[in-house]
């Protein structure tokens, strides 16, 4: 858990390891390296020469803009419109160290050495998340505008970050957005200085390509989480700020704030998203239901207090889960009757094959109660018209019903066929009826036809010749050349040449 | 027509013929299956599809706003509304058919049950095996309006190990929730949808306030939840809406888990806030189930 002390164990797929705060090794800010050295016992040199150099170093990470990359995800997301009850909304920054690698105060850690300014910052975050509902924005909008500007706003009820001297000249000049908030707001919904270090923490995630917890970023973040709750039904605005020379102009902080209505602050990312008003807690809720409906088995709430005269009986009833429901007999008197729908709070014995002419045949009469019980009726009464409501079922269900009829009849034709053949034809059981009188018959023709055989009389083909000569108009081939070679007309060769047919 | 035999025996045979084959008739047997949209139909209405709630539940006090009832279902109820569906444009030959069918076509019911579900949601037909006892819920709470996509788990034993087949799992109205399991459900835990990693409080709707459930910090189960379930109230900053006091909640819960000051990864840690999960286990009283919740 110390930011100090990593340990070298990998983490395994799927694991989240989380850090109090990673702190770089120095902070950013404005160095001066100076560099000492006496050269001792030179000959011929009565003093020993010093040299020395002072070396001007700038230590440079984000201060007063954010590059996009570094927001590795905002939850809720942005845009976002969903159930993000009593949510604090949180940044993932891609650096480690960011939210420690400035100072908070820097003007007061003036010319202290590395390790001193460790020892007294406490490493204080110098980023927060500010929440603001819809309501509070009141205009509230990210200008852009030069350090400069930010530094030394032309209005002066504007309180400015107090960066003292250690913003350089170049820095002045470059662009940045800032937000000016109400300063009363601010100093009711900004964290007070020693909840800052809760609010930031450094995770190190191993998804191993998958997944987990909606987290897909693999390695070392740094992680701020807001202090204020979303607001349900309202669009919510959240700004990550740097809090870099505002230190005490936080919560409880010390500084003097009067005279200023508003205050200035460098603006890294920012993003919005909508809670949708919701009925409330998912575990809150549930855990209220006994409070409230309650969690029972399905059955009438308890009747004591009015069934003094009741019969322990009739109490059992009500227990498993019948009531009374007003009951219009057919002949107009009124009534009430027992009714229980399919969901009951003691289990039931089922009997098998319940089939019914009519609902009225599923009522059922209570000698103890006198009243009719009309569950099945109903049900009965129901599954009928939802059957009679859907046209598709109801055909099918009939032309299914009518394709089995026409089936049974062949079959009950074959058992009545079969019966009267049963003496005379040799039946197979084992099969079908249909089946068995179509074997049995064949057999029975094959049986009785054998013994008539040798009655029937043979049959022998008679072999009659035709002269293809004697049919009529058909000419040999020798005729046919005779007939042309003579050059009579081919007319009359083809006049009949009737001969007789028996030789 | 003239016959070689007499009118009324060849009826009498042909009727008794009749009533033999119808008998021998089992749907398993039948050359001609039942309509695939017949059946589907009817093993939907089984489960209780399509039936007007005022069936259901005849009276509102049955099911009151903000409850949870469990029930089982009664065979013979939905047997007898199988039976009604199946009687329609009866005549008594028609009755006589119905009534020697209707066996086989709640054996051929019973057998489909568990796969109306997922045949429903498009997928491969469920393995499981049927269950003659079916029990089930009712949830009215605007939890099923507020959280479409809770999950429903059902388990035959207390310790969650096996798991039921859920039968149904449908919203009859938008804040009431059915829920069908194949057999008697002895633990029944309700998921509020996933949702990423992320930080927040949890609210007692009993009295309004504030808390977070306390996770181990140390040891194996580090992160994991602390059970049975142990609260720590949060604190909100008076006069304005929303802004948590992070010091004094901190200093809370650092008090319950019996540490001098919690560092602010623990603080993360503790205030880490997944999708909750309630339980409801029979045989418990359901005050003293509250504390099995999960976060």
């Amino acid at each position: 858990m110390s930011s100090n002390q990593v340990t070298d164990d990998s983490l395994e797929p799927g694991q989240i390891e989380f850090y109090s705060a990673c702190y770089p090794p120095v902070q950013s800010g404005n160095y001066r390296l100076v560099v000492d050295q006496t050269l001792k016992n030179i000959k011929g040199e009565k003093t020993d020469p010093a040299f020395n150099r002072n070396q001007e170093l700038v230590l440079s990470s984000p201060r007063f803009t954010l590059d996009a990359s570094t927001v590795q995800m905002v939850y809720p997301p942005a845009n976002a419109e969903g159930n993000f009850l009593q949510t604090l909304p949180n940044i993932v920054l891609t650096r480690r160290t960011l939210p420690w690698e400035r100072a908070i105060d820097p003007v007061n850690i003036g010319n202290q050495s590395s390790a001193e300014i460790d020892a007294s910052q406490d490493h204080m975050p110098w980023l927060t998340l500010l929440t603001l509902y819809e309501a509070e924005l009141n205009g509230l909008k990210p200008k852009q505008m030069t350090v400069a500007e930010l530094l030394n706003p032309s209005d002066s009820s504007v309180l400015p970050p107090n960066l003292g001297n250690t913003v350089t000249d170049e820095e002045k000049k470059t662009l940045c957005l800032t937000i000016d908030v109400d300063i009363s707001l601010f100093e009711s919904i900004a964290p007070k200085a020693e909840e800052l270090g809760y609010l930031n923490h450094v995770r190190e995630v191993n998804t191993d390509g998958k997944e987990v917890l909606g987290i897909d970023e693999q390695g070392w973040y740094s992680v701020s989480v807001g202090n204020r709750m979303s607001k349900p039904g309202s669009k919510n605005s959240v700004y990550l700020i740097s809090l870099e020379g505002h230190k005490s102009h936080l919560p409880e902080g010390g500084g003097d704030l009067s005279g200023y209505s508003k205050i200035r602050f460098a603006m890294l990312a920012s993003w919005s998203f909508i809670a949708e008003q919701t009925p409330g807690d998912f575990i809150g809720l549930l855990q209220a239901l006994p409070d409230r409906g309650g969690i029972e088995l399905m059955q009438m709430p308890n009747r004591t207090q009015q069934s003094g005269d009741v019969p322990a009986k009739v109490n059992e009833i009500l227990k498993i889960g019948y009531t009374t429901l007003d009951f219009q007999l057919r002949d107009g008197e009124q009534s009430n009757a027992w009714y229980r729908g399919p969901m009951v709070a003691a289990p039931t014995q089922r009997e098998t094959s319940i089939s019914y002419s009519t609902s009225d045949q599923a009522i059922r009469y209570d000698q103890i109660s006198g009243l009719f019980d009309l569950s099945y009726a109903a049900a009965w009464q129901i599954g009928r018209l939802l059957g009679l409501s859907d046209a598709t079922f109801a055909k099918q269900y009939f032309d299914w019903r009518i394709a089995s009829y026409t089936q049974m009849d062949a079959a009950s034709e074959s058992l009545v066929v079969a019966k009267h053949l049963g003496s005379t034809v040799p039946l197979d059981a084992s099969l079908e009826p249909r089946q068995s009188i179509d074997k049995g018959a064949a057999q029975f023709l094959s049986k009785s036809m054998v013994n008539v055989a040798a009655d029937i009389p043979t049959v022998s083909s008679k072999q009659k010749a035709t002269k293809s000569s004697a049919l009529p108009g058909v000419l040999s081939d020798k005729e046919i050349d005779q007939q042309i070679a003579s050059g009579r007309p081919t007319v009359l060769a083809l006049k009949p040449n009737v001969t007789d047919l028996t030789e | 027509m003239k016959s070689w035999l007499p009118r009324n025996t060849e009826f009498s045979d042909k009727q008794k013929a009749t009533t033999t084959a119808l008998a021998q008739q089992s749907l398993a047997a039948n050359e001609k299956p039942m309509p695939k949209y017949v059946v589907n139909w009817l093993s939907q209405l089984r489960l209780l599809y399509g039936v007007p709630f005022e069936y259901l539940v005849c009276d509102e006090k049955y099911l009151p706003v903000e409850s949870i009832r469990f029930f089982y279902i009664d065979r013979n109820w939905s047997d007898a509304l199988i039976d009604g569906a199946l009687s329609i444009g009866t005549t008594s030959r028609d009755q006589l058919f119905k009534n020697s069918n209707v066996q086989g076509i709640s054996d051929t019911l019973d057998g489909l049950e568990n796969s109306v579900r997922s045949s429903l949601r498009g997928l491969d037909q469920s393995s499981g095996s049927n269950s003659e006892l079916v029990c089930g819920f009712l949830l009215r709470s605007s939890v099923v309006s507020g959280y479409p996509g809770m999950e429903v788990r059902g388990y035959a034993d207390k310790e969650g190990t096996k798991l039921l087949d859920i039968l149904r799992l449908e919203r009859l109205s938008p804040d009431i929730l059915l829920c069908l399991f194949a057999g008697k459900p002895a633990d029944v835990a309700l998921q509020q949808p996933p949702e990423g990693l992320h930080f927040g409080v949890r609210k007692d709707e009993t009295d309004n306030s504030y808390y977070v459930y306390l996770r181990h910090i140390s040891g194996d189960d580090v992160g994991m939840q602390i059970l049975p379930a142990e609260r720590a109230s949060a604190e909100f900053r008076d006069g304005t809406e929303g802004v948590l006091n992070v010091s004094k909640t901190a200093q809370n819960i650092a008090t319950r888990l019996n540490v001098e000051k919690l560092p602010s990864s623990a603080f993360a840690i503790q205030m880490i806030r997944a999708s909750g999960l309630q339980q409801f286990t029979t045989g418990v009283p359901p005050k003293n189930n509250q504390d099995n919740s999960h976060d």
